[in-house]
């Protein structure tokens, strides 16, 4: 597992070596089921605080993204839970600013989009989604 | 890491007329890599000897693994923390090995398993006399004698004559106490450089006093470079309000910026007619320069 962190980057450690993981899970040069190293192991090789590592780790397991199997380790958790909530987020935001677009576009002023969506939102969950 | 496993208040100490620590306050959370930075005369050494009870302290108060500190630590709290510093005074006319295992008796903890493991790891030639070892033996010997109890707490003072290859086992080395054992580690030194992505927790000593402590994270964000492109109205060198520097290169700028937010970004961008910027964070080093360099 070739992981190269940049101590430059606005972006936090711990959020950079999430993001190359769930890159090389992307490309394919991680699949279910494999092994990650453990904690101990990936500190050392990066020469990073341990607690960095686990800190990315518990964030991937809680994202689905990994699964922590106790003294066996972590690893790549199985397809269907495996896009991550940051990706799902990402897709969400984007269609909402489509709306938003296609609101400005037919005259609606800003306070009446918030109305409007809180009003949306209110009846789509109340209704059990 | 909500646990303190060293609390340092309003700790106060004098040589004669010389006012060495002035109200130092810090506090070490459990399973952390805190440094304690500081330039030459700062005050690390005493505040790593007075914590560990090897130096009186004038006023204030220290707490270790739990302990309030009285004169020194209680004999069952020595035996949980190792201590590493250039200048402790071993038994010369001991060997090596009569040294270690005069030491070990004095852990209950002490692992002949880590012992082996560090003995390979270090050079230390266990037949010559400790009083003709070179500083760099002398050092490593002494960081086998601190870590083979599985110290809860490691305190170390610059090793700074200790050679590259022996450096990086020493990182290395606590990078696996750290994940394996939860030690927590403080580390006075000025190899700043090398403590990058490892250090979590710091503090930054200035004459005897904190300039800044708690998570290298949170210091990391309030401190940051900025670049701006498109640069047009601006002398070559200039402060800016609330104390950093701009400097210029033809149409680029950067500046530090110390207590960082966007907003003061973005009124330094429109200061200097600027294009476009970008923002940076510092590496360990740079972040202690940015806050040191200025206060001569």
């Amino acid at each position: 597992m070739l992981i190269r962190l940049n101590p430059k980057s606005d972006v936090p450690l711990y959020r950079q070596l999430m993001a190359q993981i769930q890159a090389m899970i992307a490309s394919g040069k991680l699949r279910a089921g494999d092994r990650l190293p453990s904690v101990r192991e990936l500190a050392i090789d990066l020469r990073i605080n341990p607690n960095t590592v686990a800190r990315a780790y518990r964030e991937l397991d809680q994202l689905g993204v990994l699964e922590a199997r106790g003294a066996l380790g972590s690893f790549i958790a199985n397809g269907q839970i495996m896009q991550s909530r940051r990706r799902r987020e990402d897709e969400f935001r984007v269609k909402l600013r489509d709306a938003l677009g296609a609101g400005a576009s037919l005259g609606i002023e800003p306070d009446l989009a918030r109305e409007l969506f809180d009003e949306l939102a209110d009846e789509f969950y109340s209704e059990g989604g | 890491m909500t646990e303190d496993v060293l609390v340092v208040e309003k700790l106060e100490k004098r040589y004669g007329s010389v006012r060495a620590l002035g109200r130092l306050t810090f506090r070490v959370p459990k399973g952390a890599f805190f440094g304690l930075f500081g330039r030459n005369g700062a005050g690390k050494t005493t505040t790593l000897d007075i914590v560990t009870g090897l130096l009186m302290r004038d006023s204030g108060r220290v707490t270790i693994l739990g302990e309030q500190l009285r004169v020194e630590p209680e004999p069952e709290t020595k035996a949980r923390f190792g201590y590493v510093a250039g200048h402790l005074q071993l038994y010369d006319w001991m060997t090596c090995r009569e040294h270690v295992e005069f030491v070990s008796q004095f852990y209950p903890t002490w692992d002949r398993e880590r012992e082996q493991e560090l003995l390979a790891m270090f050079r230390i030639p266990l037949d010559q006399r400790v009083g003709t070892l070179s500083a760099g033996q002398n050092a490593q010997a002494q960081l086998l004698m601190a870590l083979a109890h599985r110290p809860e707490l490691l305190l170390i003072d610059e090793p700074g004559n200790l050679d590259a290859v022996v450096r990086q086992r020493l990182m290395e080395t606590m990078i696996e106490a750290i994940a394996d054992e939860e030690t927590t580690v403080v580390m006075a030194s000025h190899i700043i450089s090398e403590l990058d992505g490892v250090c979590d927790h710091l503090c930054i000593i200035d004459r005897g006093a904190a300039l800044t402590s708690g998570p290298v994270e949170s210091l990391a964000e309030s401190v940051r470079r900025v670049h701006y492109r498109g640069v047009k109205q601006v002398p070559l060198s200039v402060t800016g309000e609330g104390g950093f520097r701009v400097e210029r290169h033809g149409d680029e700028a950067r500046a530090v910026i110390v207590g960082y937010t966007p907003e003061r970004a973005e009124a330094l961008a429109r200061e200097l007619g600027a294009e476009s910027h970008e923002t940076e964070r510092l590496g360990l080093q740079e972040l202690f320069v940015a806050l040191t360099e200025d206060r001569e």
